[in-house]
């Protein structure tokens, strides 16, 4: 009997394992894949459908199904801040993503590098926003491969080890993302993002029912024993740090390069869309939370926050089809984050640090080709130090966010501001990325507040008042790029579309 | 406007070169933007320092949820909201 629950609880991730390749796969029919616009921009025109789930699946990582209700479970109420910054993540793509796909569409750029360095003027901008996003990309799959290893391998109750177990996940989404580009992360993340979405409701409305009899009987329960659980503030997280970490992640979600550049890949209309719609996959956050929440009175004392979901599963006698079903979500989570990841981080590494910073000449054939071994190099640099190192799930994430963060005020300079001079993007980006890294690991950051954010008062600062001090090289080319972000007058028969003020 | 180079006629900017608006933006459009983005910040801030003080609190429960995190949920709620509104306002129909 033994034997016939493992092969349930192995087999249904196995099985979707097999058929993410497959669907992976079946996308490289969907565009041109042996050319670079094809690979990475799926010759923009995906739709609302794939778009929805490459942004909402991608954003939401194996952290979903195991940082998440870790801190519900660990530090209560402060797993708010995770609610909140995703719901609100994708509001300035609503400004900021029709204006950089029309761009995008008139020069043929498909990263968020090179349209800031093309603003600026700038040789050396592009690969060192190449080397700085691939810096952030790698820890981010280490994460990925990690929890994939993790969850694989209690899936099987240990009989796959855990480097085999992070490996086979990983080689199937090198393979889909090699062959498929971003038209094969699409597709998967549309099987990925709606078993994340089933379990997490199934799974969060059904947990706190079981254990307590209902929602508020839990709570209430929680409320009773341990009262500071559900109040944001300490002991578990400084209220000032809750808030600037709500601030600070909301102004990086979309600076991530693997989410910024999806918007080559559609149009205006498909990006307002998906920015509208994305609140509904936010909401999965929800019973998520629930989920962890749950595990604080009924499961005391894990040691390992991060594994207080796997820990509930498999202590509460499930049947083998729900565990199965939780395994496989778990890693459809961690995979539709980790392909986005490594497609984006392949891509850059061709657009952006070898075509922009050595080989110009580069034509879109070898740019694929170049896109391809890259993603299969990081992917291989990734699993190194996937099975080394060892580090807090949800820190690092942090972490990385007050890097990419910095790309900011560049970006919206690139939109709204014809005075912004390279030497002001320059000196704005280094200043604040060495106060961000000053605060994060040497030391301590002042009153609570993030040090992304803190690298982003500097960055603004600094960006400001040297383009302010500076003159711009030619303003017509910096015009250009404010009004070619626009719509063209009856462009397509809608109502005129203006540019909304970035609401931060 | 809709040539290659931008000409200087359709300058928009104002003196310190900021330009969020189009010259094909009505003043009344304009106004509308500028509440859709107020709504933003308005359903933001109750979730963050000091204005979260008030609503950091258990009861009342509502939907069995405490209080603060409804409030969150509402907030992600009322971004849902207006951005479908914001869209409408752009391009007449959601759904098409």
């Amino acid at each position: 009997m033994v034997d016939t629950s493992l092969l349930i609880i192995l087999g249904i991730p196995c099985l979707y394992l097999i058929v993410a390749l497959g669907v992976g796969l079946w996308g490289s029919r969907s565009a041109d894949q042996s050319q670079s616009e094809g690979y990475i921009a799926g010759d923009r025109k995906i739709g609302l459908l794939v778009l929805y789930f490459i942004l909402g699946a991608s954003a939401l990582s194996a952290f979903s199904f195991l940082g998440a209700p870790g801190w519900a479970y660990g530090r209560g109420a402060a797993a708010l801040y995770i609610l909140v910054y995703v719901g609100f993540g994708f509001v300035p793509l609503y400004v900021i993503g029709p204006k950089a796909a029309r761009l995008g569409k008139k020069y043929g750029y498909v990263t968020q590098a090179e349209l800031v360095a093309d603003r600026y003027n700038s040789r050396w901008l592009a690969p060192l926003m190449a080397i700085v996003s691939i810096g952030a990309f790698i820890p981010y799959s280490v994460l990925q491969m990690r929890a994939v290893g993790f969850i694989f391998s209690e899936a099987s109750q240990g009989l796959i080890p855990f480097w085999l177990a992070a490996l086979i996940p990983f080689a199937i989404i090198v393979i889909y993302v090699f062959f498929a580009g971003v038209m094969g992360v699409g597709l998967s993340n549309v099987l990925q993002g709606m078993m994340m979405l089933s379990l997490a409701w199934i799974l969060g409305l059904y947990l706190p029912f079981s254990l307590y009899g209902g929602i508020q009987p839990m709570f209430q329960e929680i409320a009773l024993e341990q009262p500071t659980h559900l109040l944001i503030g300490q002991p578990e997280l400084h209220i000032f740090e809750y808030s600037s970490l709500i601030v600070v992640s909301i102004l990086g979600f979309v600076m991530w390069p693997h989410s910024f550049m999806r918007v080559y890949t559609s149009d205006e209309r498909t990006i307002k869309k998906t920015v509208a719609l994305y609140p509904t996959f936010a909401l999965m956050l929800v019973p998520i939370l629930l989920v962890g929440f749950a595990g604080v009175m009924s499961a005391p004392g894990v040691e390992q926050i991060d594994r207080i979901l796997p820990h509930l599963i498999t202590t509460l006698e499930f049947s083998p089809w729900v565990v199965g079903l939780f395994f496989a979500a778990t890693l459809a989570a961690a995979m539709s984050s980790a392909d986005s990841i490594l497609h984006a981080a392949g891509s850059v590494f061709a657009r952006d640090f070898v075509k922009h910073g050595f080989r110009d000449d580069m034509d879109g054939k070898q740019e694929a080709w170049t896109a391809k071994w890259g993603m299969v190099v990081i992917a291989i640099i990734s699993y190194y130090f996937a099975i080394v190192s060892n580090v807090e799930i949800v820190f690092l994430l942090a972490g990385a966010y007050g890097a990419i963060v910095q790309f900011l005020p560049l970006v919206i300079g690139v939109f709204f501001w014809e005075k912004a001079t390279k030497e002001g993007a320059f000196t704005g980006l280094l200043a604040g990325s060495l106060v961000t890294v000053y605060y994060t690991f040497i030391a301590p950051e002042p009153f609570h507040i993030h040090p992304g954010l803190w690298g982003l008062l500097v960055t603004t600062t600094v960006f400001t008042a040297v383009s302010t001090m500076t003159d711009v090289e030619n303003v017509d080319h910096a015009r250009r790029f404010i009004e070619d972000s626009r719509p063209t007058p009856i462009a397509d028969g809608g109502k005129e579309e203006s540019s909304d003020k970035d609401e931060e | 406007m809709q040539e290659e180079q931008a000409t200087t006629t359709t300058r928009t900017s104002n003196k310190y070169g900021i330009d969020i608006f189009s010259n094909n933006t009505t003043v009344k459009e304009k106004r509308r933007y500028w509440i859709h983005a107020l709504v933003y910040v308005f359903a933001l801030l109750p979730t963050i320092w000091p204005l979260v003080l008030p609503f950091n609190r258990v009861e009342p429960y509502i939907l069995g949820m405490p209080f603060n995190m409804t409030l969150g949920v509402v907030a992600v709620l009322v971004v849902f909201i207006n951005t479908v509104v914001l869209y409408r306002f752009e391009h007449s129909t959601f759904l098409e």
